[in-house]
């Protein structure tokens, strides 16, 4: 199990795995473009499709009057029009849409669509909403302890304010859908990781029920949360059209359409105060949290509420006091992006703690372990600590840490314009959806004659490999290779009522409900075979073992694929369809504040060093070190490659990706001014250690979610990079995220002045 | 946005191509409606020109040919995912060389008589190529979008060099984006296969004397096609100077090179041209000349090309990196230095480079031909001294004496375009300066060389002093503004570091 393979690793690495848009064509498949509006905010007057009807391959338009239900997309909060009537509330939010008879038609016909808008004062920034008070509810407020006597029992007390960056996610996928008329419905193949809320919404929208919307998902390419919610209004325009048109019809977003009008991570500030001791340990934290959220509520909510729970992150802090809210702006909307706000909140926990330790001039890494949690301490939010692994961590990680600590003070003494600096992050990241309901998972294996396995399940393939780690369980608990076992499309005719794939719980949930489905199978498959081993070789196998596509008894063995064989004639039921939820959780209660949201903690820390050229303000990550826990590995390249794929996104996000707009109109809309890491841009040497805790609150096998976790890591190169500064300027420097060449030089220069 | 139009300048990216007289004599054109015609995965293919639809290979490849492992990720050639290797006759090296494009914006008419590999090629009779073997092997492959790109990034290196190394593997990929991986499984399976495990195919080999002989026998092609809504209808590869010149005459068409600067607009539906000459396929313009100190490269020279030739002739060590910096491999394998120079970027690297140099052009026009030094080339934003029907044959230059640096300052260090980019080109003398040369590109509308500063500063001692103040005139004398790659103040402050900087490296050099 250890070294299983991408189950679909042959089909991509010889191109035959498809996308949607590889899907083949249906005869006569129509193509869908959006005109995206082109103001922030204001009113349409009127849209002229004079131009656009003229062109060769035009087939019709599309407007809010084409929609025959509801138009209305949102999902935490209604009012998130598919095609705005009047308002438009984001530069790049669809307004109509053109069909063509080619995708490269419908695209230049859309360019010729004018409309006439009334333009009004848009909100461009979080600074601007909060002076408008506009916001989406609830505010958001967690109380622990009596801050005014923290305060009071402190040597120090540090104020600030600190923020952390929009970052766009850029899949490589861009948005795209096909709809499929059926002979009463529609088949929808979105890239999305909310194959359910596709299906429901786009039932309203069509106003049909829903059983006559068939969504089915194969798989994404990448989806990181942006594939959440955002595919949700590309697919509602995408089914409008078919309805016209009474044809099959496919929507494609140009990249630099894709970013210009998707959601983003949101862009979150906080102001704060930490009164500490002069040994450094926290004694009250107060938070004031705004977010950018955006022109709809979108998952503005959920993604604050997973910020504030952990904007404490690894620290037992007695004394805290935190309040948040999510402002509406005219920006595109904001959504899930890996961690959902977690890796905002734990950034400025992170920035606190560095700053504790400038002050105090201690090593970071002291003022770090002297805060941490232990078992039985309390999070603000109420919820017990168990299992806790973070002082383990730290002392594993120390020895390098201070081998390094040695080089850098070396080269540091013999450099002038080149500085080297470290960074660390711990994490304590909580696995559960905090809304109680949605942490289900579902599961359907069914049994062929000839051994082979079909297995359904709840969590869209989106590069995580929930399909490998899934048809794993299978494999191992029915004796069936791999190679026999069939992951399907996520198909809500099989598969329904999801929550969305997200919140690092697929393999939790869903994995955890195929063993469940397995194990059942597997029982039933050894009742039958006790019976088979007893006619054929007379003997009552006392223990059998299913293994290497065989039922094992001894020196004795029989095919299961006959056992299955047998088991359909004999009318046993040879497929099961199996439910999990995730026991001992509340979720978080808004209202007061408190909860027990997650199932367990994922623990671990990186420690970055960079090399950062006070000259150009350019870095390079020289090393990197993780040790990240894990109840029990279970496939170590996966676990790897998704800590790699986290941390990288997470150090872009907070060093090169920079979202720029001017004037609400965002203009890093493409590869080549929005700049994601490429290979150039990892550490030089990289080391991945995995600490199996044996944790006993781990889900399925032992395992622990991994998708959100290691984003965090990222930090550390952050915080390297601002340490390298430091070093250079002999003071503190108020870098604020992106690090881009610009800020560092700014921040170089900040302190000059 | 394009790379370039997000400077604030206005958009715009023809020049004008009219012709204010026409030329007396006869022009014959040979209208031959012959098929496209090529080798696709080791196997001869011919395509009816008339069912062209779209002006990009990617377009071909996925819709008429039905080959839908390669993947479009974002059409304007900064993502990888539409990468596959085109195999030509090189007359430069005087072999088949293989490169990676982004088939995005590889204009397809360009792959008459070569050779083009797809991931769909790479397997033969369901054995896999070791390359797909080490990327299952390593678990490099998460959501797969990415993959087919990357696969093919790796096999043109490896046609190429089948021992790179980490470095060349790094600069090979650099061009391919993937979001999910974080690149250390694909660095390991790329490190893997690297170590003697990748043999040249032989559909690959067997190709390689018809390429030759192909490349040879040229003769002028000009393609027509039906692409609905799209105003470029002619698409002419000429194969002799001379015939370029009558049909630039006739037709007043759009000339390009690789493509890589044109391609993007078209693919977003915006263009207002007709005709397209393309110059790749002259041989005449595909040279790089060595005489003495002086340098000659022809118009259809790429990067990657020239960085070839650097290498093997040991030459101008301390400026390849700034050719090695442009794009990704993808975009130096098709992209023309020429072509840098003519689209006239504010912040083109070569062009920052040549003008450093002291480059002359050789242009080619109706009028015949004629010289003009690059530093009188750029007039205005985009605006070049090139009349219409006219073209750069070459450009030329004398290798320095001396010391040489090249910086470019972006967000991210491959595959990036700079904030601010400069080359310093010093000559001394007894720790005095005797020559000096400075250009910076991305602090005007054009790249600019400051003369001046040579005769200020001629004869001065080399020490803190100096460079301080010769950092502070270079400061006062830009006026940079501001745009999505940067504010006007800290491209001011890069223009004061990077001299600092270029006089660090001159230090490190000399301590070394
Ligand atoms: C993803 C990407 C990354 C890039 N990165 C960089 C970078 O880092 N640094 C950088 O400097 N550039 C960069 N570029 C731009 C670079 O590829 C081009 O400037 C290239 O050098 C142009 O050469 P070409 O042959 O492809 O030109 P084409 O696209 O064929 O032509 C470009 C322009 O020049 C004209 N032209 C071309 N050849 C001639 C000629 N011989 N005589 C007269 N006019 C001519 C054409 O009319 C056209 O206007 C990048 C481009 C892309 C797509
Ligand atoms: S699709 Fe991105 S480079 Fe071609
Ligand atoms: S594997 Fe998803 S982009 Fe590379």
């Amino acid at each position: 199990m250890n070294s299983t393979k991408h189950i679909d690793g042959k089909l991509h690495a010889t191109g035959k795995a498809r996308f949607v848009r590889d899907i083949p064509k249906q005869e006569g498949m129509l193509y869908v473009y959006p005109v995206l509006s082109s103001i922030a905010k204001g009113e349409i007057i009127e849209i002229d499709f004079s131009d656009a009807i003229n062109i060769e391959n035009f087939v019709a338009t599309l407007t809010y009057k084409d929609i025959p239900g509801q138009n209305d997309i949102g999902v935490m909060e209604k009012g998130e029009p598919v095609f705005p009537e009047k308002m438009i509330e984001y530069y790049g939010q669809p307004v109509c849409a053109v069909i063509c008879r080619d995708y490269y038609s419908a695209i230049v016909c859309a360019k010729r669509v004018k409309v006439k808008y009334k333009e009004e004062k848009a909100i461009l920034n979080l600074k601007e909403a909060i002076k408008h008070n506009t916001f989406f509810k609830p505010e958001l407020m967690i109380k622990k302890g009596n801050v005014i006597k923290g305060f009071k029992n402190s040597d120090h007390i540090i104020e600030g304010e600190v923020h952390t960056p929009i970052q766009e996610h850029f899949y490589m996928e861009p948005q795209t859908c096909r709809v499929i008329p059926d002979e009463n419905g529609f088949t929808v193949f979105p890239a999305s990781q909310s194959p359910t809320e596709i299906q429901e919404i786009l039932a309203a929208v069509l106003n049909m029920p829903i059983n006559l919307v068939t969504v089915d998902i194969k798989r994404v390419g990448g989806g990181f949360g942006g594939k959440e919610h955002s595919p949700t209004l590309f697919a509602a325009i995408c089914a409008i059209a078919s309805h016209k048109t009474k044809k099959s019809v496919e929507l494609r977003l140009l990249r630099e359409d894709d970013i210009m009008a998707t959601g983003k991570r949101h862009f979150i500030k906080a102001t704060y105060r930490c009164g500490f001791t002069k040994d450094g340990k926290i004694k009250a934290l107060e938070y004031n949290i705004s977010a950018n959220g955006g022109a709809y509520a979108d998952l503005s909510i959920p993604v604050l509420e997973r910020c504030v729970l952990n904007a404490e992150n690894c620290y037992n802090i007695e004394n805290f006091k935190l309040k948040a809210k999510a402002y509406k702006t005219n920006l595109h909307p904001f959504t899930a992006f890996r961690g959902f706000g977690g890796p905002q909140g734990t950034f400025f926990a992170e920035y606190i703690v560095e700053r504790i330790a400038k002050k105090l001039k201690k090593d970071p890494f002291e003022v770090r372990l002297v805060n941490l949690y232990k078992n039985g301490d309390t999070t603000p939010y109420g919820q017990k600590i168990e299992e806790c692994y973070l002082e383990h961590v730290f002392n594993k990680i120390k020895p390098t840490y201070l081998k390094w600590k040695k080089e850098v003070e070396n080269f540091n003494k013999k450099n002038k314009y080149k500085k080297q600096g470290i960074g660390i992050s711990p994490i304590k990241f909580g696995i559960s959806f905090t809304t109680k309901g949605l942490n289900r998972g579902y599961a359907l294996v069914i049994l062929y004659p000839d051994g082979t396995v079909s297995v359904s399940h709840g969590g869209v393939e989106m590069g995580q490999e929930v399909s490998t780690r899934v048809a794993s369980i299978v494999s191992l608990i029915l004796g069936i290779e791999i190679e026999k076992i069939h992951i399907e499309s996520v198909n809500t005719k099989r598969i329904a009522n999801l929550p969305p794939t997200a919140a690092s719980t697929a393999v939790d949930l869903n994995g955890n409900a195929a063993l469940k489905a397995s194990s059942i199978l597997a029982k039933r498959l050894k009742r039958i075979a006790k019976m088979i081993f007893k006619e054929r070789f007379s003997i009552d196998a006392a223990t059998i073992e299913l293994k290497n596509n065989k039922a094992i008894a001894g020196n004795y063995s029989i095919e299961i694929k006959e056992i299955i064989n047998r088991g359909i004639w004999d009318r046993e039921k040879m497929a099961e369809y199996q439910f999990y939820k995730t026991p001992h959780i509340t979720g978080f209660n808004k209202e007061t504040g408190t909860g027990k949201p997650f199932y367990y903690y994922v623990h671990g820390i990186a420690i970055s060093l960079v090399e950062t050229d006070m000259l150009t303000g350019g870095f390079r990550i020289l090393k990197t070190k993780i040790i990240h826990e894990l109840g029990r590995s279970l496939n170590r390249e996966i676990e790897e490659g998704q800590i790699s794929g986290a941390f990288i996104q997470g150090a872009g996000w907070l060093t090169m990706e920079e979202m720029v707009y001017s004037k609400g109109k965002p203009l890093s809309t493409s590869p080549s001014t929005y700049k994601i890491p490429t290979i150039a841009d990892i550490p030089e040497e990289f080391d991945i250690e995995i600490f199996e805790s044996h944790s006993k609150k781990a889900s399925v096998f032992g395992t622990k979610g991994i998708g959100e976790p290691p984003f965090l890591y990222g930090h550390s190169v952050f915080f390297a990079i601002k340490n390298s500064i430091e070093e250079f300027t002999g003071k503190e420097c108020n870098l604020m995220p992106p690090a881009t060449p610009e800020n560092i030089l700014k921040a170089i220069e900040g302190e000059k002045e | 946005m394009y790379w370039w139009a997000t400077c604030l300048y206005p958009f715009m990216i023809v020049k004008n191509t009219e012709l204010n007289t026409v030329l007396s004599g006869v022009i014959i054109f040979t209208m031959n409606y012959e098929p496209l015609s090529f080798y696709l995965n080791g196997e001869k293919k011919e395509f009816p020109q008339n069912n062209i639809q779209r002006l990009s290979l990617l377009h071909l490849l996925r819709n008429n040919l039905n080959l839908k492992g390669t993947k479009e990720g974002c059409s304007e050639g900064d993502c990888g995912a539409c990468t596959v290797v085109v195999g030509e006759y090189s007359f430069i090296e005087k072999k088949v060389v293989y490169n990676s494009v982004t088939s995005c914006i590889y204009p397809v008419f360009k792959i008459h008589n070569k050779h083009i590999i797809t991931i769909e090629g790479l397997d033969k009779n369901g054995e896999l190529n070791p390359i797909q073997n080490a990327f299952i092997e390593h678990h490099a492959i998460q959501c797969g979008f990415c993959t087919p790109g990357m696969i093919m990034s790796m096999f043109a290196l490896l046609l190429n060099n089948p021992n790179p190394s980490k470095d060349k593997i790094e600069k090979a990929l650099s061009g391919n984006l993937c979001r999910c991986t974080g690149y250390t499984s694909i660095k390991n399976a790329c490190l893997d296969v690297s170590k003697g495990k990748f043999k040249k195919p032989e559909f690959i080999k067997r190709a390689e004397p018809i390429l030759k002989k192909l490349a040879k026998e040229k003769s002028d092609t000009v393609f027509s096609h039906n692409i609905p809504n799209s105003p470029i209808k002619k698409y002419i590869l000429p194969s002799t100077i001379k015939s370029a010149l009558q049909y630039i005459e006739k037709e007043k068409p759009i000339i390009i090179n690789g493509g890589t600067d044109f391609m993007v607009p078209v693919n977003r539906g915006y263009t207002p041209l007709k005709t397209i000459l393309d110059l790749s396929g002259i041989k005449e313009l595909n040279y790089i000349e060595k005489r003495d100190k002086r340098i000659r490269i022809g118009a259809s020279v790429t990067f990657s090309r020239f960085i070839s030739f650097l290498e093997k002739e040991n030459l101008l060590l301390s400026l390849k990196n700034g050719f090695e910096l442009i794009g990704s491999a993808q975009i130096r394998n098709s992209g023309t230095i020429c072509g840098n120079i003519a689209n006239a970027s504010p912040i083109g690297d070569s062009a920052v480079i040549l003008l450093a140099l002291n480059s002359t052009l050789n242009i080619e026009g109706k009028g015949g031909k004629r010289r003009i030094a690059l530093s009188q080339f750029y007039l205005d934003y985009k605006k070049t001294a090139l009349k219409s029907g006219e073209f750069i044959e070459s450009v030329e230059f004398t290798l320095p004496e001396g010391y040489a640096s090249f910086i470019k300052t972006s967000k991210r260090k491959e595959v990036d375009i700079a904030g601010v980019n400069s080359c310093l080109i010093l000559e001394e003398e007894k720790n005095t300066i005797k020559s000096l040369s400075i250009v910076f590109g991305g602090v005007a509308p054009y790249p600019i060389k400051l003369f001046d500063v040579e005769n200020i500063f001629k004869g001065k001692k080399i020490n803190s002093e100096t460079i301080r103040k010769i950092a502070e005139y270079c400061f006062e004398k830009v006026k940079p503004i501001s745009d999505v790659r940067g504010s006007a103040r800290y491209r001011k402050k890069l223009v004061y570091n990077h001299i600092i900087k270029h006089f660090q490296n001159l230090l490190e050099k000399t301590n070394e």
